[in-house]
């Protein structure tokens, strides 16, 4: 575990919180080339957390370890407290949604909701109808020929018919349009605030304004590897940029995690995560938003040519 | 499972059922006549009553049609055995099968089972009929042993349904998409089976080798599997045209020229194996296409349960 | 039933821009004591935010008197926070929309509006300790 990471976890976690998802040392090779590496992380239950990270960091592959499609090539992984497994016992308590939304096309919503039925040893069939129904989704209708909006939300109501303990998205609303995406997490939510606590939710995105209204933890991947973990509010209150006419950053560098540091002739920014109190007040301290602190965090290992940038010094990795 | 089993295969349950009960009438009707014909011909014959009787006239076509289903075990393995498991990973909805709360292993043994006992209960409904259907002209022809009419009838057609259809599901396992599946599925079948007729099954057991006179009937009675006649001179083997014409110039039937033939020294060396061996052959057979099955499905399971999703 | 907003990429956290609005709600008469809030679920619903935002920002009204939970029923409003009587509080309302109105076609944008109310507020707080 990097020593930020580890930082951050001990500072957002109470103590007696169960934890839904704990992973240790995680890799996941295939072949020659590692997908996952070195992913250590905790994800306490009840929350909604969010998965975020560039094409390739492993987000997919992180997810189909934790449901157990595929297996680890090194360190372990524990769902709701037991290693997955390919087991009725494991595999009623996780939903999983893959990427692009597979269905049988032919099918109807009803014969889905009908599979799910069949399949699960618990399942919810009123409230998954009236979802359904309150979505205007015909149940009849055969799902290819359905919107992708609305396959989605077939997708999640079969996935949450059968009350999970945990559920892991990949990418669910990537390729929906902005009302279609906004429904969509609307019914996660709702399902979520049902469920009281019982549910937790995993969902990988790219877009961040999305996590940011509905996920209160966050995971960021960055080349394989996990580079931020933590509560949402706390990772929004302690990353800050701080700005001053031209100086030596040197201070801030001793004293707290610097992610990015900006020269020009006249003014120096730096992109801070504070590990502790800043006791300098000679910096503007600013709010960053969380589409910038991620951006942050994915852009540190490959800064665009022609900015003048000094790299970052130790104390993060 | 049960439910998801009818649901996905139900089509298909529907198609072969209603092509098999189509099949059944028609070789049924078919049959009955040609076997009434056949047995009034046979009256006829010890009465001396018979005008001219063709047998099985116009037959010809319905004849063919029985010899084309050779080729049913491998349609069975490129539409039943390639897409059961090899469709479901190539669109993805292997993760929707594999995360409700049936785990892997139990939807691919509910797969396997249906697949195998649905290709054999439809194989050996075919495969009887044909049969059956058969019976005649096997008596009037005699050549059931022969290849090409040995594949249609008895047991080996089940066992080469089984095969194909397990060569199919553990090739969509193992390439998990279409068009790989399916050429691997027809070409492996196809050299199995032509390297098997060719090569393997004349020696099941040791072929009887038996020498004998032109003018003198073949030892391999009717129903036997001719595999090979060689033209001998007092026991060596000859081919070529024969220069008889000096010795046989002016013989008139072709009996007289069996006995010229036979009086010079020539002789015809069959090799062949006898009409008696036909249901072991038939039993041998099957077994080693059944254990070729059994081996493909084992790599089927193994490559569905240890590879990632 | 009250009906919520949120504005995103706004300073205030989402949590205390619900506590504003049913604060204004009550203030504005639109909620009267007694009446139900909208439900976690029911707000989650329209908004698509997290379940414990709304969770919190009711604990926060709770706290402050505001309104009270009853297990098993929903939460409820309570009592009227300290403020101006409806009719001035509609007043107030007209007039400072009156005066966005103005601003806004003078060039001010909302940016610079929040400063401007900002500085003042500041301003009156040192009058008043003053």
């Amino acid at each position: 575990m990097t020593p930020s990471v580890a930082r951050l976890a001990a500072q957002a976690e109470p103590v007696q919180e169960s934890v839904a998802v704990a992973t240790s040392g995680v890799g996941k090779r295939y072949g020659r080339k590692w997908a996952l590496r070195d992913c250590t992380l905790e994800v306490p239950e009840g929350r909604i957390c969010g998965l975020v990270g560039a094409n390739g960091a492993g987000k997919t592959t992180l997810l189909k370890l934790l449901v157990g499609l595929a297996r680890p090539s090194t360190g372990s992984v524990q769902v709701l407290r037991r290693p997955p497994s390919d087991t009725t016992a494991f595999l009623r308590d996780v939903g999983y949604l893959a990427q692009d939304v597979p269905l049988y096309r032919r099918w109807s919503a009803a014969d889905h909701l009908a599979m799910g039925a069949n399949l699960n040893p618990v399942w919810d069939v009123e409230a998954t109808r009236a979802r359904l129904r309150a979505l205007d989704i015909p149940l009849d209708q055969r799902v290819g020929t359905m919107s992708g909006g609305q396959r989605a939300q077939v997708a999640l109501g079969l996935a949450l018919g059968k009350r999970p303990r945990l559920l892991l998205l990949d990418e669910p609303v990537a390729a929906l349009d902005p009302l279609a995406r906004r429904e969509f997490l609307a019914t996660l939510s709702a399902a979520v605030a049902d469920a009281a606590g019982e549910l937790t939710v995993i969902l990988s995105s790219h877009l961040v304004s999305d996590l940011e209204r509905i996920c209160d933890h966050l995971i960021v991947l960055a080349e394989s590897r996990t580079v931020l973990a933590g509560e949402l509010d706390e990772i929004v209150g302690s990353h800050r940029l701080l700005t001053s006419a031209k100086r030596d950053t040197s201070s801030i560098e001793r004293q707290h995690t610097v992610l990015r540091t900006e020269q020009t002739p006249r003014q120096t920014a730096v992109w801070v995560r504070l590990d502790g109190p800043l006791h300098d007040p000679s910096w503007q301290n600013d709010e960053l938003s969380l589409e910038e602190i991620v951006l942050a965090y994915l852009g540190q290992r490959s800064q665009p040519p022609g900015v003048d940038v000094s790299a970052p010094s130790g104390g993060q990795r | 499972m049960t439910w998801l089993l009818w649901r996905q295969h139900r089509l298909q349950a529907a198609w072969s059922g209603g092509a098999l009960a189509l099949l059944a009438i028609i070789l049924w009707w078919t049959g009955v006549r040609m076997a009434d014909t056949y047995r009034a011909a046979l009256a006829c014959r010890t009465s001396s009553t018979c005008g001219s009787v063709a047998l099985f006239q116009g037959y010809g076509a319905l004849t063919t049609l029985v010899n084309l289903t050779i080729a049913v075990p491998l349609l069975l393995g490129v539409f039943w055995g390639g897409p059961l498991i090899g469709r479901e990973i190539e669109t993805g909805t292997h993760t929707l099968a594999w995360t409700q709360s049936v785990s892997r292993r139990h939807w691919l043994y509910s797969k396997l089972i249906l697949l195998v006992l649905a290709t054999m209960v439809w194989s050996t409904g075919l495969t009887a009929i044909v049969t059956w259907w058969s019976g005649t002209l096997n008596s009037v022809r005699g050549n059931r042993f022969d290849p090409g009419i040995f594949e249609v009838q008895g047991v080996v057609p089940v066992a080469y349904s089984l095969f194909a259809v397990a060569l199919g599901v553990a090739a969509g396992a193992v390439f998990r998409r279409t068009l790989p599946a399916l050429a691997v599925t027809v070409f492996g079948y196809a050299a199995v089976r032509i390297v098997v007729d060719n090569y393997v099954r004349s020696h099941y057991r040791a072929p009887v080798v038996s020498a004998a006179r032109l003018d003198q009937a073949s030892p391999a009675s009717s129903g036997s599997w001719t595999i090979s006649n060689d033209l001998t001179l007092n026991g060596h083997p000859v081919s070529g045209p024969l220069n008889v014409n000096f010795q046989c110039g002016g013989v008139g039937t072709r009996q007289a020229m069996d006995k010229c033939l036979g009086d010079l020294g020539y002789q015809l060396t069959t090799k062949y194996q006898p009409a008696n061996r036909y249901w072991p052959f038939q039993f041998i057979e099957s077994a080693l296409f059944v254990a070729l099955a059994l081996v493909l499905i084992a790599v089927c399971v193994i490559a569905v349960r240890r590879r990632d999703a | 039933m009250l009906t919520l907003r949120l504005t995103t990429h706004s300073n205030v956290p989402a949590y205390v821009q619900i506590v504003q609005q049913v604060r204004q709600a009550l203030l504005a008469d639109v909620l009267k004591p007694g009446d139900q809030l909208p439900t976690v679920k029911d707000v989650v619903s329209e908004l698509a935010i997290n379940p414990n935002t709304v969770l919190k920002a009711y604990r926060e009204l709770e706290r402050e008197g505001l309104v009270e939970g009853r297990q098993g029923v929903g939460t409820f409003a309570r009592r009227r926070p300290a403020g101006p009587p409806p009719g001035t509080q509609a007043a107030l309302t007209r007039s400072l929309a009156h005066w966005v109105g103005t601003a806004r076609q003078a060039g001010f944008d909302d940016a610079g509006m929040e400063g401007l109310l900002r500085t003042i507020l500041m301003a009156a707080t040192d009058e008043a300790i003053a």
